[in-house]
């Protein structure tokens, strides 16, 4: 059940992290006819990750594992086709922590008889 | 599911600033021919709340292109001074036309993330459904 719970927990940084993420590629998409805008860009979720795994949470106020998007000035110009490209990929990552955590649930109302 | 709520929010600020931006370029184009019409610029913002960007856009300052104006040959135009010149007006259609394509594109890339963003969402929300 523990192993479960981590796995709800991953899943859910994921989806946090790639909604994150989308809400930066917005910008940089809205941003991206104003003159003097650099693109944003953001920390891989990996990192995010072991950055936030590596953190002991003792208690309730502490940082707990990445959700959250780390940017970065990329120091460029928009080019809305790379921002495409990771859009689509943003998505499809939230798809995929959304499949993890809804087999997870499968997993449980199953092991609860509920099927 | 707030990062949701902001991004959508996003989208939505650099959809209206193209839209104002199509407003102003299509006023221009309209008044190519108005005799001594300077063409409206547009300009973007960042948009600020209480001292931080929030990552919307929005539309700044119209101001006007300060160019000359062309001179159009018509002695018989009540305008026309000695030598038969009047001001016309600094629009350059092709230009016009190009910034008008260009902020299509922008629109739809910001429309296009307006529906990627929200079929996240809903996605979201199909977990809570079953």
């Amino acid at each position: 059940m523990i192993e479960n719970a981590a796995l709800f927990r991953i899943a859910g940084a994921m989806s946090a992290y790639a909604g994150s993420r989308q809400s930066v590629i917005a910008e940089n998409i809205a941003n991206a006819d104003r003159p003097g805008y650099h693109a944003k860009g953001v920390t891989p979720f990996e990192t995010t990750m072991e950055r936030g795994l590596a953190l002991k949470t003792t208690g309730a106020g502490h940082l707990k594992a990445g959700g959250t998007a780390a940017t970065f000035d990329t120091g460029a110009a928009v080019a809305l086709e790379q921002q495409m490209v990771e859009a689509v990929d943003a998505q499809r990552n939230h798809e995929k922590a959304l499949a993890i955590y809804r087999h997870g649930l499968t997993v449980l109302r199953t092991a609860l008889g509920r099927a | 599911m707030a990062d949701f709520t902001q991004a959508l929010g996003i989208s939505a600020s650099g959809m209206t600033a193209q839209t104002a931006r199509i407003g102003r370029l299509s006023e221009n184009i309209a008044n190519a021919d108005t005799p001594g019409y300077h063409r409206k610029l547009v300009s973007f913002d960042a948009e600020v709340q209480r001292g931080q960007q929030t990552g919307r856009i929005k539309v700044g300052r119209t101001s006007l292109d300060q160019s000359p104006l062309s001179q159009i040959y018509d002695p018989s135009h009540p305008l026309a001074d000695e030598t038969g010149h009047y001001n016309g007006s600094n629009v350059d259609l092709l230009v016009e036309i190009a910034d008008a394509r260009e902020a299509q594109r922008s629109y739809e890339a910001n429309l296009k993330m307006f529906e990627q963003i929200k079929q996240m969402s809903s996605g979201l929300l199909d977990l809570l459904r079953r």
